[in-house]
């Protein structure tokens, strides 16, 4: 036993009927010291109290006193920093939302152009009809000359590959993409669209699969997103931090959603092609993402360490040390060469 | 009111701590280091940590970019060399050969080991020169990642190649490119240890030495 672990009655110091009303471990066992009676020791007249488990001395009084300056410039940091993590929130979920948009604008590209194609034949052939009707009734004068409709020619190549080429004259013009940026009357949405979609063999068929070449760049994102709330977020819980991400994850859906479904005055193809196209390409890229986040968030701390002992110097680490004490984990210690 | 800080706190004889006693009124009180300084202490030593870290970062992404630099460079030399005509490797010569690339090339390869071997002195030479080479490695596969995802894509999909494609006399230059340089890049090793003793010789490398050798000393005995 060492001489602080001894008490000496003479050093017991005269109680002050005073006790700890807060947590504070000895510094000799770390015992908590909550509730013990202060004394004056009788040498200094020190207010003091004793470890009851290994009798170390703690001193009440010490020079200079607890600056009120530090706990400001604590808070002033942690709310910079709370204010920084809550933009990086912000910026991370609209960038996840352009990535599925992006994905989504890529892959209903074709289905768009088909729709335009459709509702393009389905207004002239309306406009035919409803001359033929007032011409009939002797309302309007005949119309000479023919309506160019859209035509699809399809040839097969000597290894039996099939080309598909489209003859876009109605509007003049023939270049890819001039059907997609088109409006859609709501008559034809409402009587046409599920009829036009059986009739060009559904959306997987139509859709542009490079779209699938985002997953990528999402997916990689991703991770470093996962990575980054791993690493800033040390005071939360593993579960609390995929939480985050969830919910990221479902504020982008959300304003997805409502950016696509609900249908503007003037729906151009692109838009109903992207509504139609959402149910199979968001589930993959966000699901994509999701599953990387998750990997990002599950060894993002795990990297850190790695990273800060690959590079740092053991004397540069004990700085960086809350990466591993946050874990319950020890610093690890020089190695020898 | 006196000013106790240029008292010496001596720790004293009752509880070992470091008490100042004023010499005007005899109070006595436990010095402690002043909280504002300690945070900022706190604060400097961690923007120290962040700074070398940053530094070390920027270093491990960027030397391997030289070193795919020189192995560029050794792969163009392999496509022009007797090699190719000889049979051993079938490829169009493109490039002639440099001599001066080639010894830039190898140069180049040397001085990454050594700078790596130097940042990283805190490793052994072979871990340092595995970060490197990994880094390498990531670099690679990261500027072949989306042509090697589209092509995964194509392959699963059947589409239409819409890349180039690689065929396995690519494949071969490009192996031994990097084998060339790596096998450069291990001479590296000699002078990036001499430098490393050099620069860890100093006044307090003796007191290192004796540290060490009783860690070590520690280290056999448990």
């Amino acid at each position: 036993m060492s001489d602080a672990q001894t008490i000496n009655p003479a050093d017991a110091g005269e109680s002050t009927n005073e006790h700890i009303r807060a947590d504070r471990a000895c510094v000799g066992c770390g015992f908590n010291l909550y509730g013990q009676t202060v004394s004056k020791d009788p040498h200094y007249g020190l207010a003091i109290a004793r470890c009851p488990e290994c009798g170390q001395v703690a001193a009440l009084q010490s020079y200079p006193t607890m600056s009120r300056w530090v706990n400001r410039f604590r808070a002033l940091l942690a709310s910079f920093w709370v204010i920084g993590l809550l933009g990086v929130f912000f910026i991370s979920t609209l960038i996840t939302l352009q990535i599925v948009n992006g994905a989504l604008q890529l892959g209903s590209e074709d289905l768009a152009e088909e729709l335009g194609i459709y509702h393009e034949t389905w207004s002239l052939v309306l406009a035919q009809q409803q001359a033929d009707a007032a011409q009939s009734d002797g309302s309007a004068p005949p119309v000479s000359g023919t309506i160019n409709l859209p035509t699809t020619t399809v040839t097969t190549g000597p290894a039996g590959t099939t080309t598909t080429t489209i003859n876009r004259a109605p509007m003049g013009m023939n270049y890819t993409g001039m059907y997609s940026w088109g409006m859609l009357s709501e008559d034809w949405i409402e009587q046409e669209l599920d009829s036009t979609m059986m009739n060009i063999g559904g959306i997987w068929k139509n859709l542009n699969k490079e779209f699938l070449a985002i997953l990528l760049p999402a997916s990689f994102f991703a991770l470093l997103l996962g990575v980054f709330w791993s690493i800033t977020m040390l005071g939360a819980r593993r579960r609390t931090i995929i939480w985050l991400v969830i919910v990221a994850q479902i504020i982008a859906v959300v304003i997805l959603l409502a950016m696509i479904l609900i249908p503007g005055s003037f729906p151009r193809a692109i838009d109903i092609a992207k509504g139609q196209a959402l149910p199979v390409i968001m589930p993959i890229i966000m699901g994509a993402q999701l599953i990387f986040a998750l990997l990002g968030v599950y060894l993002g701390r795990k990297i850190a360490r790695f990273v800060i002992c690959m590079s740092l110097p053991p004397r540069y680490r004990t700085s960086l040390s809350i990466f591993w004490t946050r874990d319950g984990l020890e610093l690890p210690k020089p190695t020898l060469k | 009111m006196q000013e106790l800080a240029r008292i010496r706190a001596v720790p004293d004889q009752h509880y070992a701590l470091p008490i100042v006693v004023c010499p005007g009124c005899s109070t006595a009180c436990v010095r402690t280091r002043h909280p504002d300084q300690q945070f900022w202490r706190e604060v400097r030593s961690l923007i120290r940590s962040m700074r070398m870290l940053l530094v070390q970062l920027i270093l491990i992404a960027l030397l391997p970019l030289l070193m795919l630099l020189s192995i560029g460079t050794a792969i163009n030399m392999i496509e022009a060399s007797p090699l190719r005509t000889s049979g051993l490797i079938r490829m169009p010569s493109l490039i002639p050969i440099d001599p001066y690339g080639v010894s830039t090339a190898g140069v180049l390869a040397i001085l990454c080991v050594c700078v790596i071997r130097l940042s990283l002195h805190h490793l052994r030479a072979w871990a340092a020169l595995g970060v490197l080479w990994g880094a390498v490695g990531l670099w690679t596969i990261s500027f072949l990642s989306p042509s090697l995802f589209r092509i995964t894509l194509e392959s699963i999909f059947g589409y239409e190649l819409t890349t180039a494609r690689w065929n396995t006399q690519d494949i071969t230059t490009a192996s031994l490119g990097f084998a060339l340089i790596f096998a450069i890049s291990l001479l590296g090793l000699v002078p990036g240890a001499y430098y490393h003793s050099s620069a860890t010789r100093g006044p307090q490398a003796r007191y290192r030495k004796i540290r060490r050798r009783i860690r070590r000393r520690r280290t056999r005995e448990n």
